[in-house]
């Protein structure tokens, strides 16, 4: 099951931000962890994650540098920023917060119809 | 040596710099690495090289998109510059082409009207040639309108008089329309003017107000060689009447005059003729111009001209050479008299024969003098001292019958006039009978006995004392003067 493309451009930023920090550097990799972690339903297509990881890049929460892969290519490798670990921060306390909410709200308004009895 | 994927560039990355085709080899590169890493790992699953590389294409996704997403997210500045400038530079060159295609369209149309300026100027100048031509052949002449105050009021069949200059003679007589217009026309190249009046006719502005200008003068007109057309404008404000003055009896046997120039009732050897002046009231009696001295513009000249109807000679109008001043050739039935009142004078005078005649109206100091000649004798003739004989021509006036009993008090010389005021009314003939009152012929001396001057010696002597006794019955010591 894929998730909506609304609802991950609203969860891609804190979970960019997350792979990074955890020690996935540059784009293939984040995307295989993203891949791994949600097991294929949070990126359906891994290009869609650049667009978002040269917005983190502007906005200063992620720092860039160039380097050579083992196989001789130039690879691009992203580090989080201190902006980039406060907004990290700040995001898992908000996704948490908002994500709860809308559990609660969606958990009201999943009822348990009775059977049948006519 | 990085596998950069082939991905189309859009016409702002073609118009990008080096700055921005940097970032998009970044970027191109970045996606290069994902897609081989991404290919190695399908690579383990499927042998087919083309499949694999589809494989790869479909997890990424759509390649343009993504690089366009990331051009436009790392270099939106710059590219927003760049269609800014693309967009300001189009507009420059659209306004630069419409400035010049609309510099080429009024250029066109600037052509264009030059062009048909030049056909209506080549047509206009023809029609001006034609008009040139056809005025060429136009005869001369003269046009005019007379009315009456108000140009729109007209001077029907007002009389109007075509003067030739200097001479003053009349060239032709007119007579206006209904409208107050009048032309004269074939007219030989010269100078002229035009006199109007209006008579008995249908004037308004009649007897209004004394004037003296009731007959109209206009300015010189030349009609020479290219100025063949003259017109004139002659406001007839004022009207005018006629005058015919008879003289009758009771005269005198011996000054009995009809009219005429010399009286019948005299030897053929002393004529005596009637000398008449018709004076406005207020006029001044005075000659302060000669011939030679232009006559003043403020004077009334047409007053004048009509108050001394010479009857005494029969001098050409062409002597006149002052628009007809003094002009004689009506001598004795006034018309275009002012609506005003006159004292009419008359006075009997020498008649002189044409062959005795020295006087000439050109020259009237010589009439004056000869005058003085006349009363020089006459004073000589009434016994005056040798200094009141020598009085100065000016203080017995500028005419022989002039008031000269001011110059003495001991010599009384009784005014040789006979006043009677007239009312001349406007449109109307005023028959005048003047009847000389038996005293006049007692004082009769400064008539100005005339002396033949044919005669000489004793019988010019004899013909004053003959004089003498006619016209003045007191006996006088006569001591003939050359």
């Amino acid at each position: 099951m894929s998730a909506d493309p609304n609802l991950l451009r609203a969860a891609l930023d804190p979970i960019l931000l997350e792979v990074i920090a955890a020690g996935h550097t540059y784009g293939y990799e984040i995307a295989q962890s993203i891949r791994t972690r949600s097991q294929g339903a949070v990126l359906p297509q891994e290009g869609t994650l650049y667009p978002a990881l040269h917005r983190l890049e502007r906005r200063g929460l992620l720092r860039a540098q160039w380097q050579m892969s083992p196989e001789g290519r130039r690879r691009k490798h992203y580090a989080l920023t201190a902006a980039g670990r406060r907004r990290l921060a700040a995001l898992r306390v908000e996704w948490s917060s908002f994500t709860e909410t809308v559990n609660r709200i969606l958990g009201i308004a999943h009822v348990q119809f009775p059977a049948h009895t006519a | 040596m990085s596998s950069s994927p082939h991905i189309p560039r859009d016409a702002a990355d073609q118009a990008a710099g080096a700055e921005g085709r940097s970032v998009r080899r970044e970027i191109e590169d970045e996606i290069a690495d994902h897609l081989a890493a991404l290919k190695a790992e399908l690579g383990r699953e499927h042998k087919d090289a083309i499949v694999v590389d589809q494989l790869a294409r479909q997890r990424f996704g759509f390649i343009p998109r993504i690089v366009r997403q990331c051009l436009w997210i790392q270099d939106k500045e710059q590219i927003m510059l760049r269609y800014t400038t693309l967009a300001l530079l189009a507009v420059l060159s659209l306004s630069v082409v419409a400035l010049g295609l609309g510099a080429y369209r009024a250029n066109q149309n600037f052509a264009d009207r030059m062009d048909a300026l030049t056909t209506q100027l080549g047509a206009l100048n023809d029609l001006q040639q034609q008009l040139a031509k056809r005025q060429l052949a136009t005869v001369p002449e003269i046009r005019g309108h007379a009315y009456l105050g108000k140009p729109e009021v007209p001077a029907k069949q007002a009389d109007i008089e075509l003067r030739r200059l200097p001479s003053g003679e009349i060239y032709r007589r007119l007579v206006t329309d209904d409208e107050g217009n009048f032309v004269a026309a074939d007219l030989p190249e010269g100078d002229y003017f035009v006199l109007a009046s209006l008579v008995g006719k249908d004037n308004p502005l009649i007897d209004k107000e004394p004037n003296y200008n009731y007959v109209v003068q206009s300015r010189p007109l030349t009609l020479a060689r290219g100025g063949l057309l003259a017109e004139v404008d002659l406001d007839l404000k004022y009207g005018a009447g006629d005058i015919r003055l008879e003289l009758v009896g009771p005269l005198p046997d011996s000054v009995a005059c009809s009219e005429g120039l010399a009286s019948t009732n005299f030897p053929a050897d002393f004529p005596i003729s009637v000398q008449v002046q018709l004076v406005p009231r207020d006029f001044k009696q005075e000659l302060p111009w000669t011939t030679s001295a232009p006559m003043p513009e403020s004077w009334p000249v047409r007053g004048y001209r009509e108050i001394f109807p010479l009857l005494w000679g029969q001098f050409p109008p062409s002597q006149f050479n002052r628009s007809g001043d003094m002009d004689i050739s009506r001598p004795f039935n006034q018309t275009m008299m002012p609506a005003i009142e006159y004292e009419v004078r008359a006075a009997l005078l020498p008649g002189f024969s044409p062959k005795t005649q020295t006087l000439t109206i050109p020259n009237m100091k010589s009439m004056a003098i000869d005058s003085y000649w006349k009363r020089k004798y006459l004073l000589k003739a009434l016994g005056a001292s040798d200094e009141l004989v020598k009085f100065r021509q000016k203080e017995l006036g500028g005419y022989g019958v002039g008031p000269i009993d001011k110059i003495s008090g001991d010599l009384r010389l009784i005014k040789s006039f006979a006043p009677l005021v007239v009312r001349v009314e406007n449109g109307h003939q005023t028959r005048l009978r003047l009847k000389v009152p038996p005293n006049y012929v007692e004082n009769l001396t400064s008539v100005l006995a005339s002396i033949d001057l044919s005669l000489t010696g004793q019988a010019k002597e004899d013909q004053l004392k003959r004089v003498i006794a006619a016209t003045r019955p007191v006996p006088l010591q006569i001591d003939l003067v050359e």
